[in-house]
Formats: C-alpha cells, sequence, structure tokens
C-alpha cells in the first residue's frame, strides 16, 4: 500500500461560498433549496452538509462540481471562480480541479475497475500505460487490489464506491466531493468508506460529503446544516383570487405561507398511492390551513384545492401569528 | 474514448451482431442489384462486341440493328463491300419471337440471322437449314428441338452470354436459313455489319458500335434506374438500422454520457464514443456485405456481375451512412445533461 498515492498535491486552495442562491421551478413554483448560503472551508478540511432529503445537498454539491450554475452568488475554489466558467475552462475544471463521488457511483458497466479509474486520466490525457498503473495503485490503496479487473456487475456495492473513490482521485483534484456515499451501503461497509473519506481530507485537498446520516459526524471538521428553504417565506399579505378546482399549492412543495379563506371554500385532499384522495379538511371563510409547513419547515402535507370560485389571503408566518393581536 | 466505444460494443455485441448481419444483408443486395445492372449493361456490350463491327448500316430513319423497324435489302451489301476501305460486310437480320424451352413455360428469344458464323462455347454452327445455336442462358442442351416460326429446329450449337433486353437470350443461325423461315425466302435484312468503313450509301445511316449499344440499353433504362432506386433504398434502410441501434444504444448510456461530461469529457469524446461504434459497425457490416453477395450470386435468374470497384466503395458508402445514421444518437448523447448523474 503506498500511503503518497493519495497523499493530496493540489495547491492548498480555499473553497468559498458566497451569497449561493440556486433556484429551480418545479411546476411554476420556485424552489429554493440553496438561499444565499456563505461557507468557508480552508484547505484540507472535510465538510459534512447535512440535512434531510429535499434540503439541497446534492444541489449545492453539483454547483461546486461546476455541473449546475446558481441563480445567484459565487463559488470560488482557490484563484478560480466556479460559478463563472465555461467551455475548455469549464471541462478542464471538472475534469482536473474536482473529483466526484456520485450517489449511485456511476461507473461505465462495460469498463473493468482498473479502466473505470483510468477515465478521467485518460481525458486528461494521460498516456494509457502511465493511467493503467497509477489506476492500478489507486485501487490497490482502496484495497481492491484484488478486484482489479471485475466489472463494477461483479462487485459489491462497498467495493463499486471505493472504486468511485478511486477514480475521483485520479486527476489529483483539489475538491473531493461525496454525494450521500453511505446511501447504498451496508452498515459493515459504511464503516470502511468512512475511515477512506477521512484519510482523504489532507492539506491540499478539501473533502465535501453530504449526508443525512448523522453516524458521519464525528468524522467531520465542519458540519453545516441545511434546512429546506422556500422562495416567499417572507412579505406582505397577498390576497389571492381562485377560480373553483384552481390548485393553491400540492402535497409535497416546500411550505411557504399560512392562508385564511376569505370568501368560497377550500379543500385539502391528501394524495395515496393506493386509492382515491381523501379530503383532509374543507376551510370555509374565517378559517386557515397551510400553518404546519411553514411552522416545522416540513414540505405541504396535503393539496390545496379551490372547491368553489375563492379568495384567500397568504400570509408569511410572523405575520400571521401577529395578525389578531 | 475508442477503447470506451468498444468495451461498450463489446458488452452489447448480440445486438451489435444483429445489427451487422441485417446491414450486411442489406449492402450484400445492394451489391447484388449492382450487379445486375452491371450485367444489363455488359451483356449489351457483349452482345454487339460478338460482331467484331466496325460500323453498322441501317436503313435510314430505322431505330437500330437489333430494334429493327425497317427492314433493307441484303443485296445492298455488295454495292458497300465494293467501297475502298471496306474489309467485310455480313447482313444481319433480327426477328424477335417467343419459343417453349420447356412445356408450358413460354420465353421471348431474339433470332438472328448472320453472314458470317458467330463465336460459338460448345458445338457446332448450323450446316443445314433446320439447325440452330442457342444461348446457354436458354438451357436448351445440344441435340434437343425447339419449335420457332412455325418450324421444329434442332440445336446444334452454344453460345456463351449473347443476351440483350435484360437476358433475353439470343438463337442464331445463318440469315438464309431464317430468311426462309421468316420472310419466304425474301433477301431482307435489319443491318449491315461492316468490317472498315463505309460511307452509307442513299437510303442508310452508318451507326457506331456505341450508338447500337445505347440502342439496347435505351431499352432497359427502366430496369436500370428502378435498380438504382432500390440501392437507394435499401441504403435509407441501412442507415436507419444503424442510427436505431445507436440511438437505443446512447439513451441506455444517457447516465454514461453524464457521468462522462461531469467528469469533463468534451462534446468531441461523446462524439467518438459513438462514432466510433457506428464505424465498427458498417465496417464489419460491409465484409458481411461481400460474403452475402458472393453467395447469392449464383442463385439469381440472371447473371449478377458484381463490378470490382463495387466492393471498395461499398465500405466508403456503409461508413457514410453509419456517420449518418449516427447523427441521432450523437446528437442526443452530446446533448446529456451532466446534472443526471447526480441522481440516486
Ligand atoms: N432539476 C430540478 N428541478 C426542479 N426542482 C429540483 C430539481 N432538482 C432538485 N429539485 C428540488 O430541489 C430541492 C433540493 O433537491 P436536492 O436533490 O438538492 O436535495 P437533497 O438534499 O440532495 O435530497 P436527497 O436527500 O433526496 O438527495 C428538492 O425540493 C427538489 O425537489
Ligand atoms: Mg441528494
Amino acid at each position: 500500500m503506498t500511503e503518497t498515492i493519495t497523499e493530496a498535491v493540489g495547491t492548498d486552495d480555499e473553497l468559498v461560498v458566497d451569497q449561493l442562491t440556486i433556484e429551480y421551478s418545479s411546476g411554476g413554483y420556485a424552489v429554493r433549496p440553496i438561499d444565499g448560503l456563505d461557507l468557508h472551508v480552508p484547505s484540507g478540511q472535510l465538510v459534512l452538509l447535512l440535512g434531510a432529503s429535499g434540503c439541497g445537498k446534492t444541489t449545492l454539491l453539483s454547483s461546486m462540481a461546476a455541473i449546475l450554475k446558481p441563480s445567484a452568488g459565487r463559488i470560488m475554489l482557490g484563484q478560480t471562480d466556479v460559478t463563472a466558467l465555461s467551455g475548455a475552462a469549464l471541462a478542464n475544471y471538472r475534469l482536473r480541479k474536482v473529483g466526484v463521488i456520485f450517489q449511485s457511483f456511476n461507473l461505465l458497466a462495460s469498463l473493468t475497475a482498473v479502466e473505470n479509474v483510468m477515465v478521467p486520466m485518460r481525458l486528461a490525457g494521460v498516456r494509457g500505460s502511465a493511467a493503467r498503473r497509477r489506476a492500478r495503485e489507486l485501487l490497490e490503496h482502496v484495497d481492491l487490489g484484488h478486484r482489479l479487473d471485475h466489472r463494477p456487475d461483479d462487485m459489491s456495492g462497498g467495493q463499486q464506491q471505493r472504486v468511485a473513490i478511486a477514480r475521483s482521485l485520479a486527476n489529483e483534484p483539489s475538491l473531493v466531493l461525496a454525494d450521500e456515499p453511505t446511501a447504498h451501503l451496508d452498515y459493515v461497509q459504511v464503516e470502511g468508506v468512512i475511515q477512506l473519506l477521512r484519510t482523504l481530507a489532507q492539506p491540499g485537498r478539501i473533502v465535501v460529503v453530504s449526508t443525512h446520516d448523522e453516524r458521519l459526524l464525528p468524522l467531520a471538521d465542519r458540519v453545516v446544516e441545511l434546512t429546506p428553504q422556500a422562495a416567499g417565506r417572507e412579505g406582505p399579505p397577498e390576497r389571492v383570487e381562485l377560480s373553483a378546482g384552481e390548485v393553491l399549492f400540492r402535497q409535497g412543495d416546500p411550505a411557504e405561507r399560512v392562508f385564511t379563506v376569505e370568501a368560497g371554500e377550500v379543500e385539502l385532499v391528501r394524495e395515496r398511492t393506493d386509492g382515491p384522495e381523501e379530503v383532509v379538511m374543507v376551510a370555509a371563510p374565517g378559517q386557515y390551513f397551510g400553518e404546519l409547513g411553514p411552522m416545522f419547515r416540513l414540505p405541504r402535507s396535503a393539496t390545496a384545492r379551490a372547491r368553489t370560485d375563492s379568495t384567500v389571503t397568504s400570509w408569511a408566518l410572523r405575520d400571521f401569528r401577529r395578525r389578531d393581536s | 474514448m475508442w477503447s470506451i466505444a468498444l468495451r461498450d460494443l463489446q458488452m452489447r455485441r448480440r445486438r451489435f451482431i444483429t445489427a451487422v448481419i441485417a446491414v450486411g444483408l442489406v449492402f450484400g443486395i445492394t451489391l447484388l442489384l449492382d450487379g445486375f445492372s452491371a450485367s444489363l449493361r455488359n451483356e449489351a456490350a457483349r452482345t454487339v462486341a460478338t460482331f467484331k463491327a466496325d460500323e453498322w448500316l441501317v436503313s435510314a430513319g430505322g431505330s437500330g440493328p437489333f430494334t429493327p423497324d425497317h427492314l433493307i435489302s441484303q443485296d445492298a451489301a455488295a454495292q458497300v463491300r465494293a467501297q475502298p476501305g471496306v474489309r467485310n460486310v455480313d447482313p444481319l437480320l433480327v426477328v424477335a419471337t417467343a419459343v417453349q424451352p420447356k412445356p408450358g413455360n413460354r420465353v421471348n428469344v431474339n433470332v438472328l440471322g448472320t453472314g458470317d458464323a458467330l463465336p460459338l462455347s460448345g458445338g457446332r454452327w448450323p450446316a443445314r437449314s433446320g439447325e440452330v445455336v442457342v444461348n446457354d442462358g436458354l438451357n436448351k442442351p445440344i441435340g434437343s428441338t425447339i419449335s420457332m416460326l412455325g418450324a421444329q429446329v434442332r440445336v446444334v450449337g452454344e453460345m456463351h452470354g449473347v443476351s440483350y433486353f435484360a437476358g433475353t437470350n439470343v438463337i442464331a443461325l445463318p440469315i438464309s436459313a431464317l430468311q426462309q423461315l421468316f420472310a419466304g425466302g425474301q433477301r431482307v435484312a435489319s443491318a449491315l455489319v461492316v468490317r472498315g468503313h463505309a460511307t452509307a450509301p442513299s437510303g442508310f445511316q452508318a451507326m457506331t458500335n456505341a450508338e447500337v449499344r445505347g440502342t439496347l440499353t435505351r431499352a432497359i433504362k427502366v430496369a436500370a434506374s428502378t435498380v438504382s432506386f432500390l440501392d437507394i433504398l435499401l441504403w435509407i434502410v441501412a442507415a436507419g438500422i444503424i442510427g436505431t441501434i445507436l440511438y437505443m444504444t446512447a439513451l441506455e448510456r444517457t447516465r454514461d454520457f453524464a457521468a462522462l461530461k461531469a467528469m469533463g469529457a468534451r462534446n468531441h469524446h461523446v462524439f467518438v464514443a459513438i462514432a466510433a461504434q457506428a464505424v465498427v459497425l458498417s465496417l464489419a457490416a460491409g465484409l458481411v456485405s461481400i460474403v452475402v453477395s458472393k453467395a447469392l450470386a449464383p442463385s439469381f435468374p440472371i447473371t449478377v456481375e458484381v463490378p470490382t470497384r463495387s466492393y471498395p466503395l461499398i465500405f466508403v458508402v456503409a461508413l457514410a451512412l453509419g456517420l449518418v445514421g449516427s447523427l441521432a444518437g450523437v446528437r442526443r448523447a452530446v446533448a446529456t445533461d451532466p446534472a443526471l448523474a447526480f441522481g440516486g
């Protein structure tokens, strides 16, 4: 086992995330999983992005990998403005500066372990024999010396993960990103992967790991908690006119506002996977609904649909609480 | 990228082998069709060359020796023969009719009455009336008899490859015998076959060998252009097969391409990863097509003479069609969103 092989040789680049905002449009609604995020990571640290499903972990990682353009803000790795890259510079960043361990590994099924690890090096123009030698060393480092010529289908999840880790290190990146590295592993495999990830964070290399797995907490130099955010959480009360049958929000949407009914009727229905939807509540004038989501930062648990032509007022949570006082 | 393409091909070999065979068959058929249209051209050239003519004299206003629409008098031959610069003149009488080589099977034939013996591949030239030589394509062996123009004639010799109008066989006999059968012994002819150079007497026009060949190929122009049209259709089919296979493969490899792009692969890498498969597929299909055409050619009812240049050409066409066919797959692959690689 060669200790030098995964020793970072990159520059001591810092990772700086500055007022990063990423907005998706989801069925016409703005979903803003990352909203004004600031982060400063010195070289050599392991950062854990912790948060429940849907809070934007993958979103953040893919913008660090220069795969997703943020709506606002910047990501700097050393002197490189990751968010401004394009063309050859963009490809070069993805190839040499960052290594990604994808949640589902994304090994090429037709290639052996060694060949998979060689891919980034071959893309970077490393000659075949040199690439093969280094790929072997990397695989030996992740204890896969006995699986060099196996294909992904012949390997366990943990082994595939380690091939993916070896591949992410192929071009000596100064930033390694791992998306939910323990999601597809059983607990025996998790331990090995945790230890391996820990060894990757060394001077010259930053490791960012996303997870909702609290077992990883002791591993981190730094924990960033991401909580689901939604656009429009703030803002003054607004009147909303609904025609009969119109949907106000859908089950699973990020919850932003609380609603009071002024006129008409709004029904709250829960979609069931095993049968017809069930009506949870019908809100009549004077009644309110949709307060739990914003309060507990949970997604909508039901769909709100106008039963008749209706008028509702939409409130920010704070304004809603103060409304009667 | 080549190795990724080849490894992927290896993994999906069953599909690719099926495609190679299918495309190879299609290309094989285009080769056979090429051979067919080449033989249409060749048989006309061969038949004209059989006469070793330098020039042909036909009736002024007539369309050609093998498309006889005017009869001339055989006696004009003596007059032309007397011209300086003329070495030899033979009359030729052409009659189109039908015979029954086997009971219940009527076929068209062109009966040629000639002044001089034609080259034979077997047997002998007729020595008396009631004897003929036939082209081997008619499948009438020496010694058999045929009923022709109201008489029973005996086959005494065989010619090889003398046919025109898409394999219509030739029966030949001395002109005097044909005049007897066809014109009650009148000394009529369709053309004069000239060796040397003649001045056309009044009432005659001279035609070169090329012009005579033209009158033969004109008749089969529709067949030849039908063949070219089929060729194009078959090419579209081949490109379609290649395109479908590669598009399906590109769809299945979406995640691979997303991951490759996320790892920094450029568009040209992605292009090569698909196009390389198209190249391998088409070249292999080219090889198969040659085997197919060699294997099937003998069982065709007409001689199929695949021109030698068609063999290298089929690889060029295959390669071009392969690349065109792979375009949809390439576009699809290049457009892959690398963000897909982050999916769980
Ligand atoms: N392409 C997209 N279009 C619209 N909305 C999206 C898109 N990708 C993600 N989202 C939304 O953005 C939010 C954050 O998604 P993300 O995948 O980053 O979460 P995550 O923390 O990685 O969750 P998980 O634990 O499920 O992987 C979710 O609400 C998701 O529905
Ligand atoms: Mg995720």
